[in-house]
């Protein structure tokens, strides 16, 4: 019975193990970072963004938003579509806190490999209102 | 541990063989010398590290920006995170000596996965491993060789070199730690097959980004000599070479580690690979980790017999 248990455990391991990795590996990489899948170093995934907020008198302010992160180099972290939105969501969030009107405009570009640059935020709009927080659609 | 017992004719089933295979292979029991050394080794890799991640885990403080895996973990203050840090050096010593091994690895787990968990941000393959590899050592007898435990039960008249073997007990852990390694190069190969990446282009990119690229290898062979060795690195042909080398080293580890034929060459290009990247591209800490890990590969005879022939 002892044994039986312990086999059922290694099998649940294994499998769970083996399977993890699988959506990190199969999934699109502009879509997720592919964490849990053993992807070190596989990937020359290089970006560019530049974030500004637009006040009503047509005035523009830079945004950093490597200013909220508490290690400003991992930015890039979360240039993927599925984790721009909640950096927009805080972005807006800020900067209503310390302005109360006006917009948010972005741009975000990632190249993966020899892939051409792919786009992943409406420049016209604003990502405080926009659907999705203007993180453009695959 | 009873294996699966043959059927009355004494006719071998497929079903029968692979349950006594899957038997022999899980449940084993043998000596877990390996897997002592291997948990000093290890505890050295998380001594090393606790810096390192005090450094790159900051998400973990409460403040800023930040991408939760589970919203409903609460960050933490800036001195609570300091102390989280240093609360596991006792605990890493103690796991290091074979003393307390469920405590200690149950503490560590505990800080370490509290800050790993906190975010998303905090995300590095390694600690990851080191998670993985601290779950296995808790359940794994690690502690019945080369450490204070096994020392404290010596019995009257056994050799000192025999209470540090320890007695045999289930590999099954071990085997778990072994499968572990060899997922982990496997995905690491597959995620690598592809035409940049064979063409060396990717390599170079992380060679330029490495801090302290060839810094290791600076402190190793002295300026001129390093300075010859990374012109000749940095050239297009050895590092489309340097890649392809990498992919083949990391896609046929899980399978040469096993034979005990292929295991020497296996084990002697791990290491140069590890070696490689540890100098080259400052991945120290995993690099020692995983050659650490070959020791768990070695017949369980090989080590014992090394120790009795130089404990005598």
């Amino acid at each position: 019975m002892e044994t039986t248990i312990r086999n059922v455990l290694i099998a649940a391991y294994l499998v769970f193990q083996l399977l993890l990795p699988i959506p990190g590996f199969l999934q699109d990489k502009y879509e997720t970072r592919g964490n849990f899948s053993w992807n070190m170093y596989a990937y020359r995934y290089v970006c560019d963004y530049h974030y500004t907020y637009l006040t009503p008198d047509g005035e523009t302010r830079e945004i950093d938003p490597g200013r909220y992160f508490k290690i400003p180099s991992k930015v890039p972290m979360v240039l993927h579509r599925d984790a721009l939105p909640q950096l927009h969501a805080w972005l807006c969030e800020e900067t209503r806190r310390e302005a109360e009107t006006g917009s948010l405009r972005g741009s975000v570009g990632c190249v993966l490999n020899d892939d051409p640059r792919v786009e992943f935020v409406d420049p016209e709009a604003d990502l405080c209102v926009a659907p999705g927080y203007g993180v453009l659609p695959e | 541990m009873t294996p699966p017992p043959r059927n009355a004719g004494g006719s071998d089933h497929l079903l029968g063989r692979v349950g006594r295979r899957w038997h022999d292979f899980w449940h084993a029991e043998a000596s877990t010398l390996g897997l002592g050394l291997f948990r000093i080794v290890f505890a050295c890799c998380l001594f090393w590290e606790v810096d390192t991640t005090r450094a790159k885990a900051l998400f973990a403080i409460e403040g800023g920006f930040h991408l939760p895996h589970l919203p409903f973990i609460p960050l933490v203050s800036e001195q609570t995170y300091h102390w989280m840090h240093l609360l596991q050096y006792p605990f890493i010593v103690l796991l290091g000596i074979g003393f307390m091994k469920r405590v200690s690895c149950g503490v560590l787990l505990g800080l370490q996965g509290y800050i790993f968990f906190a975010d998303q941000l905090n995300f590095r393959n390694h600690p990851y491993l080191f998670l993985l590899f601290l779950v296995m050592l808790f359940l794994a007898p690690a502690d019945e060789s080369v450490s204070v435990r096994s020392l404290l039960r010596r019995r009257e008249g056994q050799s000192f070199a025999s209470a540090l073997i320890g007695p045999d007990r289930p590999l099954t852990v071990q085997r778990l730690i072994q499968v572990q390694v060899c997922i982990v190069y496997f995905y690491a190969a597959l995620h690598k097959i592809s035409p940049v990446y064979l063409r060396g282009d990717v390599l170079e990119y992380y060679l330029k980004r490495a801090i302290g690229f060839g810094s290791g290898l600076k402190s190793l062979l002295g300026a001129e000599m390093a300075s010859s060795v990374l012109d000749f690195l940095r050239n297009p042909e050895t590092l489309l070479v340097a890649s392809f080398l990498t992919v083949a080293v990391e896609l046929s580890l899980p399978f040469t580690l096993w034979s005990r034929r292929t295991r020497p060459f296996a084990i002697a290009a791990g290491i140069s690979f590890h070696l490689g990247i540890a100098f080259l591209m400052s991945i120290q800490v995993f690099s020692y980790a995983m050659m650490a890990s070959y020791l768990l590969f070695l017949d369980p005879r090989t080590l014992p017999g090394l120790f009795r022939r130089f404990g005598r």
